[in-house]
């Protein structure tokens, strides 16, 4: 991560020998370095570009999530894998954007509002579609209560004969 | 080894509120969904958030109009979950 790397150069040899014991007027000619603030801009160049980077994937993923899950004729356990694990993985990249964005800001590098939002956005909308297709069945509000209660009753062996179903009434004492 | 057809009681509640001509066009459809349920005259096919949501292949084949029947197979059991009109049907 460049960002922590110590940085190299005739500074750090200064400071050296400044330890080393070398004469007071030696400071005067160090050469001065700022290297907490350029350690923040540093964490911020990439912690705008990890930002940019999220959204391309998120682009990226989402035409993937189209082709081998949502419209994919063969849909398999191992497409619904990959999605999950895609899903899991952009979902942990946002939060840790917005860890990174909140340390800019409490360091007063940034203003980071604007970037809470747009991630805040993203990560919604990626829960959202991790619920949609991975989420609990009772908790979908846009699928047909007739196909949850059938699958209710299945669980619970409130099951009847095909043909019974297509031939007879259900009498009063059937609890449906 | 022939299929064994089942339903969730909900099917049935369902069916019996068909008016007599859609339930009389399931009947028909029926015949051939107990030969075959993957006749391709009855248009079968996946539904993919529904079988990502119960981690089962859940499918659709066509009744009557937008009418449409959801099963699934376990083992030689062909359960038959819910009919209806809805889009996530389709």
């Amino acid at each position: 991560m460049p960002a922590t790397l110590p940085t190299p150069g005739p500074v750090r040899k200064a400071s050296r020998s400044q330890t080393m014991g070398f004469g007071a007027s030696s400071i005067h000619q160090v050469q001065f370095h700022n290297w907490v603030e350029e350690e923040e801009a540093d964490e911020l160049t990439k912690a705008k570009s990890d930002f940019s980077l999220w959204l391309s994937a998120i682009a990226k993923n989402e035409v993937l999530f189209e082709r081998h899950v949502y419209k994919n004729p063969n849909l398999s356990d191992l497409d619904l894998h990959q999605h999950r694990s895609l899903l899991f993985g952009l979902l942990s990249f946002g939060e840790r954007l917005i860890v990174a964005f909140h340390k800019l800001g409490a360091a007063k590098t940034i203003d980071p509002s604007n970037y809470f939002k747009l991630i805040q956005q993203n990560l919604d909308s990626l829960l959202e579609s991790f619920n949609a297709w991975h989420g609990p069945l009772e908790a979908q509000e846009d699928i047909p209560e007739e196909f949850v209660e059938g699958i209710r009753d299945i669980a619970e062996g409130k099951i009847v004969d095909l043909d019974k179903a297509l031939n007879e009434k259900p009498d009063d004492a059937v609890q449906v | 080894m022939p299929f064994k057809f089942e339903a969730s009681k909900a099917f049935w509640k369902h069916f019996d509120k068909l008016n007599p001509q859609q339930q009389a066009a399931a009947r028909d459809k029926f015949q051939t969904f107990k030969k075959d349920p993957f006749s391709p005259s009855l248009r079968p096919h996946k539904i993919n958030r529904l079988t990502a949501l119960l981690s089962r292949t859940v499918y659709a084949v066509d009744i009557e109009g937008d009418l449409r029947v959801t099963f699934y197979q376990d083992g030689q059991t062909i359960m038959s979950v819910s009919i209806g009109t809805h889009d996530i049907y389709k």
